[in-house]
């Protein structure tokens, strides 16, 4: 049976030359940015290694919950229709096709090293951290999602009946992160006097005692990796046979439970195959998955769609959706997962700008967060529609229409919009007061829904040349759009500054709403000439 | 009335649609005969406003495209195009309500005409293809448009289905609209029809009207299987 599946994996890798080449080029990629780690001659923290491995353990603990996500949300969940059709009706077991659900989750695992990579001259710029080094980190990581991964897919397999019960894995790990960050910040307040202590504390020190911090170590699988991995940083040989007998460990109780275990996954599996498809489909849009809000569970309970009319059926039958889906609906998964490491980019900012500076940190923060739109928001739900004949029929004009349609996402954009919020102004404390931050979330929500814009425009303008041009045209136009933006928005705020500001904080607003009312009127605009996407392009 | 004039739809340098003519009268059913691939779907999306293509289209005398034609025309896609965690019930509401129809009651007439009243909580993704068909011609009914138009109508019927289905043609024939039907089931279209137009390769290669007791006449059978086979029946 593996021989066959083999078969059938090679015969379609084959014939697929432009992935190949896109993996060969990866590796590449990957393998020179490590090695130029220790090229780079600017440190920003110069032998801070405390900080430094502060860093690697947060990144680290970063490795276990992706790897945690990715096997929890594909695994028994992640079956094609084909492989519901030949592997679950074939002559497999059920432990065989568990296994083959790893391959699922393994692209993402794969991106997400390839991105570790690719980031490390970065963190060398940063910390001063040589090739070595990094490559102690990229293998602990690997072995990090090696151990991780497979037993998360045995989790979802467990776990898979009802949303109930699939949630409980998910909330366990949400609250011992939160349990491990309540626990770190009540021993930063016992060793530096006060809450007030501690928010004045630079990004360096906080990342030192994180390295330190004996919460961390007994986290779960992670902690300890962690502390194998500081003796492997410091030279202590040692490490070698602890991390042979722990992985031998591991390895013994996935084995077990793999064995032990009476699956009962297939109905499930088979349920979410076609949901599976819909996001394949989305997926060769050039959107990603979880930006559609495609859902694998919903349940009919007595909520009432009764609102909308004209067009705005449209925007109420999205919203009634998203609720229906989940009731955290409003939580993008992708958005939270880059918005992380832009706090990353964040923290390493305002350890090097002065105290007196810290506009400049905000400044840098929007920016960044208006950047990371170009990934996270791509067309939302909006491009499921245009797999039905619906929104092309409804006899409303095909403005409003879009228009409604997107607006659908406002509550996803406003929570995200205020996570960038609350991120800001963990870092940039004094100068992000409440005018500033009002004018960012305003800003946030106009330019996610010009981000939405711009991906259906290339969705549909050039879905034909395949997901990849889609992606890229569509990062490009995002970029150009920031850029655009600004310079009208610059010289509308250079204006109203020198009238109205009477501080730094009010300054800051006036800039950032500035931005706002720019990219609003070009989301109008895009809006406008979005129609033609309705109106004048083969539907399917 | 629907109106078709000159249509041609080209994807890259394939002709789908070779300059195609043809009308239905209120009142009357029309079939789009053919093999898979004669370019039946190509030309009922293009009815439907979802294609470009070159021609006119007119739906009682108004573009196609005009806000008033899209009003009147009713199009059941060949797969039902469903969503997942809406029930049937909330399909029939959403589509009045987009199409801003005011009775209310035309949901509940329908749910019990196509006796999907008891299946009203079952969320699209939940049920099967017969009753995907039918919740999707109830959405295609709901703002009683005086052209329908059907792609491939008996693709995973069950008998009964495609008994009602073809009770349901009858009732808007007699209702004075004009239904336009795509299919390649000969079989099943039996003599409720009107006129029906044999397509072959992008073009109308026959069309045929229906008299009864006209003995010079070769029947459907027969003309469809000397046109796409070049044979006899």
């Amino acid at each position: 049976m593996v021989s066959a599946t083999l078969y059938r994996k090679l015969n379609m890798a084959k014939r697929k030359p432009v992935a190949w080449i896109i993996v060969i080029v990866g590796i590449i990629s990957a393998v020179s940015s490590v090695i130029s780690a220790d090229k780079i001659t600017f440190h920003l923290y110069e032998g801070d290694e405390m900080m430094t491995f502060g860093i690697l353990s947060a990144l680290l603990l970063f490795a276990f919950d992706y790897s945690f996500a990715v096997g929890f949300r594909s695994g028994v969940l992640g079956y094609s229709l084909a492989d519901v059709t030949f592997h679950m009706a074939g002559p497999f077991t059920k432990r065989f096709n568990l296994l083959l659900s790893f391959e699922y989750g393994l692209s993402s695992i794969l991106v997400f090293f390839w991105i570790l990579c690719v980031n490390m001259p970065f963190f060398s710029m940063w910390t001063g951290l040589g090739t070595k080094d990094s490559l102690v980190f990229l293998l602990f990581a690997l072995i990090v999602s090696a151990v991780i991964f497979p037993l998360t897919s045995y989790v979802s397999a467990r776990f898979s009946s009802g949303m109930k019960a699939r949630l409980i894995p998910v909330l366990v790990l949400i609250a011992l992160h939160f349990l491990g960050a309540f626990l770190f910040i009540r021993d930063l307040i016992g060793k530096y006097g006060s809450f007030e202590n501690v928010k004045s504390l630079k990004s360096n020190v906080i990342f030192g005692e994180l390295g330190q911090s004996r919460i961390l170590r007994s986290f779960p699988v992670a902690g300890q990796f962690i502390t194998l991995m500081e003796k492997a940083l410091k030279g202590d040989l040692m490490f070698v046979p602890v991390l042979a007998a722990v992985l031998v460990v591991y390895g013994a109780v996935l084995i077990l439970l793999y064995r032990k275990t009476k699956f009962d996954y297939y109905e499930d599996a088979y349920s979410n195959a076609q949901k599976i498809a819909d996001i394949i489909e989305a997926s060769k849009a050039g959107v990603e998955a979880v930006n559609t809000g495609i859902s694998r569970t919903a349940t009919v309970g007595n909520e009432k769609f009764d609102k909308g009319w004209g067009a705005s059926a449209f925007f109420h039958m999205h919203l009634f959706e998203n609720r229906r889906t989940s009731k955290l609906f409003f939580v993008n998964k992708v958005a939270l997962v880059y918005r992380a490491f832009a706090l990353l980019i964040l923290f390493m900012v305002d350890g090097v700008v002065p105290d007196d500076l810290e506009a400049v940190v905000v400044l840098t923060g929007v920016v960044t967060m208006l950047v990371l739109n170009a990934i996270v928001f791509g067309g939302g739900k909006t491009v499921l529609e245009f797999n039905r004949p619906y929104i092309f029929l409804v006899p409303e004009s095909s403005v409003r229409k879009l228009a409604m349609c997107l607006t659908a996402d406002i509550p996803e954009m406003a929570f995200d919009a205020l996570i960038c919020t609350v991120m800001i102004k963990i870092v940039a404390f004094h100068e992000f007061t409440w005018f500033p931050m009002i004018s960012f979330i305003i800003l946030m929500i106009t330019f996610d829904l010009l981000s939405s814009a711009t991906g259906l425009l290339c969705v549909r303008l050039l879905g034909g040349f395949g997901k990849f041009a889609v992606m890229f045209v569509r990062y490009m136009a995002i970029l150009a759009l920031i850029v655009i933006g600004m310079i009208p928005s610059n010289i509308m705020a250079g204006l109203l500054v020198a009238v109205i500001a009477d501080s730094m904080a009010t300054a800051l607003g006036i800039i950032i709403l500035s931005m706002a009312a720019v990219y609003f009127l070009i989301w109008i605009a895009m809006i406008f000439l979005s129609r033609n996407i309705l109106e004048k392009i083969d539907a399917f | 009335m629907l109106s078709v004039n000159g249509v041609t739809k080209k994807y890259k340098n394939f002709l789908a649609n070779d300059n195609l003519s043809f009308t239905i009268d209120n009142g009357e059913i029309g079939i789009l005969l053919g093999p898979n691939g004669a370019g039946k779907s190509t030309i009922i999306k293009s009815i439907a406003g979802l294609l470009k293509y070159s021609g006119t289209i007119e739906i009682n005398g108004l573009d196609n495209h005009d806000m008033e034609a899209k009003r009147q025309l009713g199009y059941i896609p060949e797969i039902p195009a469903l969503y997942d965690t809406l029930t049937v019930e909330e399909h029939l509401e959403f589509i009045r309500r987009a199409y801003k129809v005011e009775d209310i009651s035309v949901k509940e007439k329908l749910l019990e005409r196509f006796e999907l009243s008891d299946k009203r909580k079952k969320m699209g993704k939940e049920l099967s293809k017969g009753m995907q068909q039918k919740v999707s011609i109830c959405c295609a009914l709901i703002h009683n448009p005086s052209v329908i138009i059907f792609d491939e109508p008996m693709v995973g019927l069950d008998p009964h289905a495609i008994k009602e289905l073809k009770q349901v043609f009858q009732e808007l024939k007699a209702e004075g609209k004009s239904v336009l039907i795509s299919t390649h089931m000969i079989d099943t279209i039996e003599d409720y029809w009107d006129v029906a137009h044999i397509m072959m390769n992008g073009k109308i290669a026959a069309t045929k009207h229906n008299r009864p007791g006209n003995p010079e006449d070769k029947s459907l059978d027969e003309l469809f299987f000397e046109i796409t086979e070049g044979t006899k029946a």
